[in-house]
């Protein structure tokens, strides 16, 4: 693999930031770091770059072991979250910069720059400074500092998050396409899930500095591996509680005071705690009218929030809890404080046995 | 009656209300900046005899500033040990600025303010005491005996006496300066300069240096231009041949009650002060100092 991380860790005195990780990335793959803020997303991205030397494990780029050498001699750049351009240049001496380091001839330099900012659209802006460019203006000088030497891998730490929302769906596919024209990894750090389900190949969910999971996206939004997964990516609901035996024969698990039937339980015993998520745009609403249905849930619609495309219907149970379905609205009549009937399909259920991790 | 000054100022126009929000500044500059300097350049024109001030509009002070060899002496040797002292100060101030930034913690703020001790107990009595750390039975000639190295002859009442007297009074004003540009450094920019490949070294040249070059002039300009004037150090640690320009300066207005000629010399040395900070504002440009609201958004 192009580039591979093996059974990185990094620690802080007696805190540990980044535990045994393990990835190989491809040279033509868009990666993305998903994880809450405080992971040690960040930490692994600056392991990489050089900016922090890990505790144990190795970083091999391109087949060569890159683990002890310094920022600069590794080839590899970077976009910043704040973009960190440097407030005393031009934008195009921003844009210079890197190629300046490298003792690139001046005409090379001029090349490279133009077509940056050709790509970039930044060649209208070049004289001015860093202070004088709105938000996304400076997000792409960085992107553009970040792709203008070519670099063996592109390291992004939350590029998009000081955007506002059109600014970064444009983005979100302007990224995408550089990373598929220049043909080097991105390794794209985010906690917004839209954003690495939108843009990459694979995703990683970090979580409390190590890695959940390291698969398709796809897979990591159908069928997530572990329970933080199931809670982080997508929307879900979720049931947790102890494991029952119910009269059809069958599992369930007692949720407050309702019994959410299990499809396969596995090697789950009796008594054990278990949680079980089901997406909410696998969670369907129907109107009660008033059959009997003992296989779905009863409750009353308590609200109906429009997403554009489609819906979200927030209903509330008689124990008080409360469950989220959503769907195409016109597909489903219902509107607020109807009696409605909640179901699934019992195999679209993630099962997970232990304590519910927050 | 609040209420009605109100009123009245809504009532102003803009001219007026500027007027007014600046006439306590102006005031305080009339009274404390021009005045002085007017009567310093009026009497700069006038003769003195016998300890008495003679009203007899003539240019022959300047004439004596700017030809007499030993005036000129003075001015020149100001100037070197103005700049030596400047330059040293400056170079001992970034180290230790910058290692109170990076590993200060949250002592920082202390760490700076420890530099001002010595402020506590006047000029003269620093100065004192550097004569016994500089002195022929110094703590510097006691320690060098010590370690059985020959003690220093000659280093009090010499010009280097001076300008080390001078290092150690000025070098606290430019530390803060140094300290307090730092402080508004981002150190994350740093890191951007190594991942796009520059070395340590390079990276403080390319970054750290030039975003703290206003910080650095400042404290520079701090120094280098009170030590054109001053007179104290040179009196007690500068010696016979250690004269400097403020020191002659100090003396038309005491010892030998010329004051129309102190008046000109005083005239003198603004000019050069005023022409060192132009000279030093030269190498400011303000766009590439990093400060935000340099330039305008369009
Ligand atoms: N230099 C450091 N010293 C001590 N702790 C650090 C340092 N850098 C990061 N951490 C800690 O490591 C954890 C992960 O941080 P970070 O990698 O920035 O997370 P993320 O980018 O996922 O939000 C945080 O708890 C943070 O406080
Ligand atoms: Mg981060």
């Amino acid at each position: 693999m192009y580039l591979e991380l093996t059974n990185l860790k990094k620690t802080f005195g007696s805190f540990t930031a980044v535990a045994n990780v393990n990835l190989s990335i491809d040279k033509t793959e868009f990666v993305s770091l998903l994880g809450p803020s405080g992971s040690g997303k960040s930490t692994l991205l600056r392991l990489i770059a050089g900016l922090e030397q890990p505790t144990e494990g190795r970083i091999i780029v391109d087949g060569k072991d890159v683990t002890r050498l310094p920022p600069y001699q590794r080839g590899i750049a970077m976009v910043f979250q704040d973009f960190l351009l440097f407030p005393h240049m031009t934008v195009r001496e921003n844009l210079a910069f890197p190629l300046r380091m490298l003792k690139m001839p001046a005409a090379e330099q001029a090349e490279r720059i133009d077509w940056v900012s050709r790509i970039l659209s930044l060649t209208e802006l070049q004289q001015r400074y860093p202070n004088q460019l709105s938000g996304g203006q400076q997000q792409r000088v960085a992107l553009g500092r970040g792709l203008v030497s070519r670099p063996k891998v592109l390291l992004l730490d939350e590029p998009l998050a000081n955007l506002d929302r059109e600014l970064r769906r444009d983005m979100e596919i302007e990224i995408r396409r550089y990373q598929i024209e220049l043909g080097i990894p991105f390794i794209y750090v985010t906690h917004n899930q839209e954003e690495a389900l939108s843009m990459s190949d694979r995703i990683a969910v970090v979580n409390k500095g190590g890695i959940e999971d390291f698969a398709d996206k796809s897979t990591i939004y159908s069928q997530p591996k572990t329970s933080f997964i199931a809670q982080f990516v997508g929307r879900s609901n979720m049931f947790a509680g102890p494991v029952v035996s119910i009269p059809t024969g069958a599992r369930a698990i007692a949720w407050q005071d309702l019994l959410i039937p299990l499809h396969a339980t596995g090697k789950l015993a009796d008594h054990t705690i278990a949680s079980a998520y089901i997406k909410i745009e696998d969670t369907l609403i129907e109107r009660d009218d008033g059959t009997p249905a003992p296989d779905k849930i009863r409750g009353r619609l308590r609200d109906v929030i429009f997403r554009g495309q489609y819906a979200e219907y927030l209903v509330r149970m008689p124990n008080g809890a409360e469950i989220v379905a959503s769907g195409i609205d016109s597909a489903t009549r219902v509107s607020p404080g109807d009696n409605v009937l909640i179901s699934w399909d019992p195999q679209k259920l993630d099962l997970f046995p232990g304590e519910v991790r927050q | 009656m609040t209420g009605a000054l109100f009123r009245r100022w809504l009532k102003l126009d803009a001219n007026h209300r500027f007027l007014l929000l600046t006439a306590p500044v102006v005031m305080f500059l009339l009274a404390f900046f021009v005045v002085p300097l007017l009567s310093i350049l009026i009497v700069s024109l006038w003769r003195t005899e016998s300890y008495q001030l003679i009203i007899d509009w003539n240019l022959d002070n300047y004439a004596a500033v700017l030809t007499e060899p030993s005036y000129r002496t003075f001015m020149l040797r100001s100037l070197t040990s103005a700049l030596i002292v400047s330059v040293v100060c400056v170079a001992l101030a970034w180290p230790i600025a910058y290692f109170v930034i990076r590993y200060g913690g949250r002592y920082k703020l202390l760490l700076v303010l420890g530099l001002a001790v010595p402020f506590l107990t006047g000029i003269v009595l620093r100065v004192i005491a550097l004569q016994g750390v500089l002195g022929p039975i110094g703590l510097l000639n006691l320690g060098l005996m010590q370690l059985g190295l020959q003690p220093v002859q000659s280093l009090m009442f010499t010009k280097t006496a001076t300008v080390v007297g001078l290092i150690y009074l000025f070098l606290p004003f430019v530390t803060t300066a140094i300290y307090l540009s730092l402080l508004n450094f981002d150190f994350k920019l740093l890191d951007a300069a190594k991942v796009f490949g520059a070395g340590n070294i390079r990276a403080f040249w390319e970054v750290t240096w030039p975003l703290n070059w206003v910080g650095t002039v400042i404290g520079f300009a701090l120094t280098f231009v009170p030590c054109l004037a001053e007179s104290v150090t040179p009196r007690f640690l500068g010696g016979a041949d250690g004269t400097l320009y403020g020191m002659a300066m100090g003396s038309q207005f005491s010892a030998t009650g010329t004051w129309a000629l102190g008046a000109a010399m005083g005239v003198v040395l603004f000019v050069v002060a005023g022409l060192t900070l132009f000279a030093i504002s030269r190498l400011v440009d303000i766009k590439r100092s990093g400060f935000t609201g340099a330039g305008s958004r369009d």
